[in-house]
């Protein structure tokens, strides 16, 4: 079962490489988070007796990144009507081969050779690493602010099940912490890209450097 | 006994800190805000010198263990002799520079003064706890706080760009200066234990190399604080840039917790060193006091001039903490104690006259809006009463007696003398000699200095509207000066007492044989002389027939007026002529004429000096570090893509490469 909903949560992360329609992207975004909650539940049921605190953390991932950030996303894409995607720095067929190539890299040489130490359930933790390098390449590779935005809630996914597959998540203290970061990192983020908009007038990010001293 | 000690302590830093946030309460009203932010002050002061006495006299430490503030990191209190003295010396000042903020905080009612109140209190109670720690975190953790606040009130008047400037120089060069001094800390403790304790325990077992690298990194970081040239730069921008009483206490009080500060760790922990530590700091001391009074002579600035004064003084109680840790490496801890003695009591002598003299030219300040002594002149007239109690700081800090400047340069004399009598080797006992013919070139040139600042801000006639317009300064201001005054006077003429105490805590930093305790209770003939003199010049002035005609000046059948008057450029000219190879001035002369070059003319006379430590030092390494920004600014491009495939490529090489 883990294995299906991890395949989702990492074919979501690889689409979002092809997609230029923002639009699109957030909902492949909802649909990796739903993947990465049904994880967090499946596991909580798994063990031999119903472990609240992965109950407490799906429920929040389901609440938070599920339904509130892309709803606030939508708003904010429908408001500044992005349905195209400004010009990508690399080119669509290339960032995707090398996003393939980053899950290669992971799959083959990370994971096996270099992190070798770290036991964990079979297929989690190379998925969970592949998506945080395909988050941080997606932030890389497009110079819109809105998807900075995604590109980062994405590598919080990846992190995100990086602890569930190694440990069984962090404690609930921290998860809390980094939930109300993201939370307000996409608000600030958010702004900014009002911000952006609302001074240049596009929300290519190409138009900050021009704030440089 | 140690509860009630433990008590005072405590109530001082409530008072302290109510000083600082009760203010912030009231800020609507100023006038409140400003007497709850300096009252509590007061209070806080006399119990800090109460206690700071306490320690300094009573020979067991008073230790208070507070919890800890971080894993292995204890905040406790430790008032031994030496941290008793400071902690007593920074009382005193501060609690007199409360009492006359009251009154010269007036002048800036529309500031925003609560925010002035808090910075203030906790000003003091960072440096009054900076030297009462027993740990060297606790230790950092007060010195930036106190770094921060008096930043902040560095830059109260901020609206002016040149305060902005000084206050920015002045966090710049502390900072830098904290970095050598955690550099020290860290080297010397290996990353063990943080206790003042525990690191002159671990001091013993490191190399000769390890240790003067610790030296070498406590005299740059606590210099830069202290205000050593070269890298006093800071000091004569900051100083007169703050309000004048905060002035008095950076200057009086808190370049000495740099010197408390190279005492702990250099002598302290660290031990006897090699002999060229002490000669180090001689070299340090006699080159800041020759260069910080030269500059001051050079000075019109009536608060500049005072800074480099600060400079100057500092120089003289390096010399003679030098001179006491030649002494320390020879092994002969009688003379050194004495030397180091010597020392705390120039300390002690030149917070009270600096701190007097700042007042003072706050006082002139408050009086007259100008610091300019070109603008000044016959302010004796209007405000006698602060002219008497400038002239006595005046004096006091020309090393005249029978006042206490004299008193600890004379005993530092005597021992810079001992050093070349100790006949160790040719080098050391020419360097003695020479450091004391520095020491008097620099009491003969502080000398010639405050003779042109006093003469030419308070005597002759007002050289301007805003001198003509002066009045006596209000009593609260003139009162929290009078203490200082008298002590001025009284240390000087019991210099004995204050000695025998010192000596007491310079032996408990410097392990040895008991000293006999000097003899008398206060200098028997030199007081004799004082009553001999006055109550000649008493008898001269009630003389039958001999009272004074009082008349203008006769001037040849000329109206004077006081652009006739000696100017205190034109007084500081023959010593930037006979020093112009470190001063280089440079004169311009102009001369506007509308017909014949004959009549009614007007001439134009500038002449400027050149900072040579900011031209061949600091210059060139600005210059540098530009350089070498400007071409590293290659990598900033601007774009967000870029700055994070930056990151994105680091992370991928350090997943691959490091293992």
């Amino acid at each position: 079962m883990t294995e299906v909903l991890a395949f989702v949560f990492l074919m979501a992360g690889l689409l979002m490489l092809s997609g230029r329609i923002v639009v699109k992207n957030i909902t492949l975004l909802a649909i990796q988070s739903a993947a990465l909650s049904g994880i967090a539940f499946y596991l909580g049921f798994a063990g031999s007796e119903i472990s609240w605190h992965m109950m407490f953390m799906g429920g929040l991932t389901l609440a938070v990144k599920v339904i509130v950030l892309p709803m606030l996303l939508y708003r904010t894409a429908i408001r500044v009507v992005v349905y195209r995607e400004v010009p990508l720095s690399i080119g669509m067929g290339p960032s995707l081969l090398i996003g393939v190539l980053l899950v290669a890299l992971t799959y083959v040489y990370i994971v096996p050779v270099l992190l070798i130490e770290i036991h964990s359930q079979t297929m989690l933790f190379p998925v969970a690493l592949s998506t945080v390098l395909l988050g941080c390449f997606f932030m890389v590779s497009r110079r819109s602010a809105f998807n900075q935005i995604i590109g980062i809630i994405e590598m919080e996914n990846g992190l995100f099940l990086c602890a569930l597959a190694v440990t069984g998540g962090m404690p609930l203290i921290i998860e809390l912490g980094i939930f109300f970061d993201l939370l307000v990192g996409a608000i600030v983020m958010g702004i900014m890209t009002h911000k952006i908009r609302g001074t240049f007038d596009t929300l290519d990010t190409k138009e900050l450097s021009r704030l440089k001293g | 006994m140690a509860g009630l000690q433990e008590k005072l302590l405590f109530i001082a830093l409530i008072l302290y800190l109510s000083g600082a946030v009760l203010p912030l309460m009231f800020r609507r009203s100023t006038s409140m805000s400003l007497l709850l932010g300096c009252c509590p002050g007061v209070a806080a002061g006399a119990l800090g010198l109460a206690l700071g006495l306490w320690g300094m006299l009573y020979p067991d430490p008073l230790v208070i263990n507070l919890g800890y503030i971080l894993p292995g990191v204890e905040l406790g209190i430790l008032i031994d002799r030496l941290a008793g003295f400071f902690l007593a010396t920074i009382s005193m000042i501060a609690a007199l520079a409360s009492l006359y903020s009251i009154g010269y905080m007036k002048m800036y009612v529309k500031e925003n003064l609560a925010w002035w109140s808090f910075c203030y209190n906790l000003f003091v109670l960072s440096m009054s706890l900076v030297v009462i720690v027993n740990n060297t975190v606790v230790f950092l953790i007060f010195w930036e706080l106190m770094t921060l606040a008096s930043y902040f009130l560095v830059t109260f008047e901020y609206r002016h760009q040149q305060v902005r400037k000084a206050g920015f120089g002045y966090i710049v060069m502390t900072h830098l200066g904290t970095v050598f001094i955690i550099s020290a800390f860290f080297i010397l403790s290996g990353g063990g234990d943080w206790g003042f304790a525990d690191l002159a325990a671990r001091s013993e077992s490191l190399s000769a190399t390890t240790k003067s690298l610790v030296f070498a990194c406590a005299l740059i970081g606590f210099g830069t604080k202290a205000g050593v040239v070269p890298l006093h730069l800071w000091l004569p921008s900051a100083h007169p840039a703050a309000p004048s009483n905060v002035s008095a206490v950076m200057s009086g009080v808190m370049l000495k917790t740099a010197i408390y500060g190279m005492i702990r760790v250099i002598i302290d922990l660290l031990g006897p060193g090699p002999a060229w530590w002490g000669g180090l700091v001689l070299a340090v001391g006699i080159v800041s006091a020759i260069v910080g009074v030269l500059y001051a002579l050079m000075e019109h600035d009536l608060k500049r001039l005072l800074a480099f004064h600060s400079v100057e003084n500092i120089g003289i109680i390096l010399m003679g903490l030098g001179a006491g840790m030649i002494f320390y490496s020879w092994s002969m801890p009688v003379p050194a104690a004495i030397a180091v003695a010597a020392g705390l009591f120039h300390v002690l002598n030149h917070a009270i006259f600096k701190s007097l003299l700042f007042l003072g030219a706050g006082s002139v300040y408050y009086a007259t809006r100008t610091r300019d002594i070109e603008e000044l002149g016959g302010l004796i007239h209007k405000m006698p009463q602060t002219a008497v109690l400038f002239l006595v700081g005046a004096v006091s800090i020309s090393a005249i007696p029978p006042f206490n400047g004299f008193a600890s340069e004379y005993q530092i004399y005597q021992s810079l003398l001992a050093l070349s009598l100790a006949k160790v080797s040719g080098f050391w006992s020419a360097a003695g000699v020479l450091a004391c013919a520095a020491l008097a070139l620099t009491g003969a040139l502080a000398a010639a200095c405050f003779v042109k600042a006093f003469g030419v801000s308070f005597l002759a006639r007002p050289r301007s509207q805003k001198a003509a317009g002066a009045s006596e300064a209000p009593p609260v201001m003139r009162i929290g000066m009078a203490p200082l005054a008298v002590l001025c006077l009284a240390l000087g003429l019991i210099p004995q007492v204050v000695m025998n105490s010192l000596l007491g805590v310079a032996a408990q930093i410097v392990p040895g044989p008991d000293l006999p305790p000097l003899p008398g209770a206060f200098n028997l003939s030199l007081a004799l002389l004082l009553a001999v003199i006055i109550a000649a010049l008493a008898g001269l002035a009630n003389l039958p027939g001999g009272r004074a005609r009082r008349t203008e000046t006769w001037g040849c059948g000329i109206v004077t007026d006081a652009s006739m008057e000696y100017t205190a450029a034109s007084f500081s000219q023959p010593v930037r002529r006979v020093y112009r190879f470190i001063l280089q001035p440079k004169r311009e002369v102009s001369t506007d004429y509308s017909l014949l070059p004959y009549f009614n003319y007007r001439m134009h006379f500038e002449e400027r000096i050149k900072s040579v430590i900011r031209d061949f030092l600091y210059k060139p390494l600005r210059e540098f570090t530009i350089a070498l920004s400007k071409k590293w600014r290659c990598i900033q491009c601007g774009n967000i893509n870029l700055y994070l495939g930056y990151i994105f490529v680091t992370l991928i090489i350090l997943l691959v490469w490091v293992r």
